[in-house]
């Protein structure tokens, strides 16, 4: 097989508050032989939420990372669900509108840049599942996590809107019922948890301004994880592992009942079945207690 | 099976769900609106308020004060009308606790809906309309968003900690026993450890000439 490369954004959260995010997602790439190009020159998507002050700006922004993986001639892999969702976003926009792309060009022009559209966008899980593939994945464990019940969590900006989301990837997801977690998660050896959130909101993006509600999304989620009997959750989004992993006193306030469990990232789960360190995975980085190492 | 909608009603009503404007009662000419102001309604008014949305929404089950996309999809849709001239619908929709700035784009509203009106599309076209008419409010939820441009400006990337203490201001000190806890495993990183995305200067340049909202 041709090795696999693709420019890599990492999205600020593995730089800062994920840095175990970034460790892993190297660590996986190595062990597959992937190679990652990192975008030094990115800045941030905007996170859903420059797009409520600033459209036009956030545009400017994602076609210019964008247009950086395309100068590379690589496809661009995300890791984070909210830079995939932004970023798919404005390339959806920009190709599907000949009159937004010359405007957002005109911009860039300033910069000596130019956003094609020659570029695709996908998730770091998208890209090991379509371009890797998981039988390969399976033949390559070699720490298999038999003994575990695994509960995925998707993340909504993986999922939704699926009519975006599915034209970033050929293993079609259904939003109501995805399964590509759970393939990998079956893939590294672990047993995959069936449970009601899995594909539901965390809460994060109003943590701030309407912290009761983002408290209770993510005690549900935890709680329907630990209702199912997993041992652990794991998810391909570092903005949910931040609220699953760190709010959890706030979560169990909020649902009246303690929950807690050890959150993966999803690098950080094929790390471990490939026999990568939990050193070299940044297990040392997690707030909730990562015990069955 | 039919279900009881009283709340989906009830906010609904809510938000001003029609046209208000001054009517000639003996108009000597048609009413019209071009077909490029009609595009702004961005096919809101389609809205069958079949409530799929509403009830698909985690928000409308957590915080019963929460208008819910349907309702916001209503704002939008008679707010973007180039006929109306209601005074307080979209304050009413940027109102802390029921208003826009507590959806967690979650995107159900959009998967379920039936007409593809996609509500989340509204509820962001909600805020954007309230920095463009100067009603968004100096509250946590608007500095949040505010604060990505500013963070952007300076560093390309985000500075959270940075972006946390603009949106909080003193009310930060709420976060201290879980940053230090981060803190402690390495997951705050100060604000002169951040690695600023390169080419920096192109991303100031833009973020001057590329701007279009204010605060």
């Amino acid at each position: 097989m041709k090795k696999l490369k693709y420019a890599l954004f990492t999205g600020c959260t593995a730089k800062q508050s994920t840095p175990e995010q970034m460790m892993s997602t190297m660590a996986v790439a190595d062990k597959l032989g992937i190679e990652l190009v990192e975008l030094t020159e990115a800045s941030c998507c905007g996170a859903s939420h420059l797009q409520d002050y600033d459209e036009f700006l956030s545009l400017v922004l994602n076609a210019r990372n964008i247009a950086y993986a395309e100068q590379k001639g690589l496809t661009m892999v995300t890791i984070c669900n909210t830079c995939q969702l932004n970023t798919a976003m404005t390339k959806h926009k920009l190709d599907n509108d000949e009159a937004l792309k010359a405007k957002v060009n005109e911009k860039l022009a300033e910069v000596g840049l130019e956003y094609k559209g020659t570029s695709a966008i996908t998730h770091f899980l998208y890209a090991i599942i379509d371009d890797f593939g998981l039988d390969k994945i399976k033949e390559m464990v070699v720490t298999p996590l038999s003994q575990f019940n695994i509960a995925p969590f998707y993340g909504c900006h993986n999922i939704r809107p699926s009519e975006l989301q599915n034209e970033t990837h050929n293993s079609k997801e259904n939003p109501y019922n995805p399964t590509s977690l759970d393939d990998l998660i079956i893939a590294c050896g672990g047993k995959n948890v069936d449970y009601e959130e899995k594909n539901k909101c965390c809460g994060f993006h109003v943590e701030l301004q309407a912290p009761h509600t983002a408290a209770v999304l993510t005690g549900n989620a935890i709680a329907g994880a630990m209702d199912g009997d997993a041992d652990m959750m794991v998810t391909p989004c570092p903005l949910c592992h931040l609220k699953l992993d760190t709010q959890t006193a706030h979560a169990s306030e909020a649902i009246g009942r303690d929950v807690e469990l050890p959150v993966l990232h999803m690098q950080q789960m094929v790390g471990l079945a490939l026999g990568c360190s939990p050193a070299e995975l940044g297990l040392n980085h997690h707030l909730a207690k990562v015990d069955f190492v | 099976m039919i279900i009881d909608k009283a709340d989906f009603w009830e906010k609904h009503a809510a938000v001003t769900p029609y046209l208000v404007a001054d009517i000639d009662e003996n108009p000597e000419s048609e009413n019209l609106v071009s077909p490029e102001d009609a595009d702004k309604l961005d096919e809101a008014d389609l809205c069958i308020q079949c409530g799929a949305c509403h009830y698909a929404c985690p928000v409308v089950e957590i915080n019963e004060d929460f208008f819910g996309p349907a309702a916001f999809a209503a704002a939008y849709r008679f707010g973007a009308d180039v006929r109306d001239s209601a005074d307080s619908r979209l304050a009413d929709v940027n109102e802390e606790k029921q208003g826009v700035w507590d959806c967690v784009k979650c995107f159900e509203c959009a998967e379920a809906c039936p007409k593809d009106i996609n509500p989340i599309a509204k509820i962001t076209k909600l805020h954007q309309m309230a920095f463009q008419e100067g009603i968004a409010k100096n509250n946590v939820a608007v500095r949040h968003a505010v604060g990505f441009k500013k963070s952007i400006a300076k560093n390309g990337v985000l500075d959270e900690g940075g972006l946390v203490l603009y949106s909080e201001g003193p009310s930060i000190v709420k976060h201290i026993p879980v940053a230090l806890r981060m803190f402690s495993k390495g997951k705050i990183v100060p604000p002169w450890g951040i690695t600023k995305s390169d080419n920096l200067d192109e991303i100031k340049k833009l973020v001057k000439s590329s701007s279009t909202a204010k605060f």
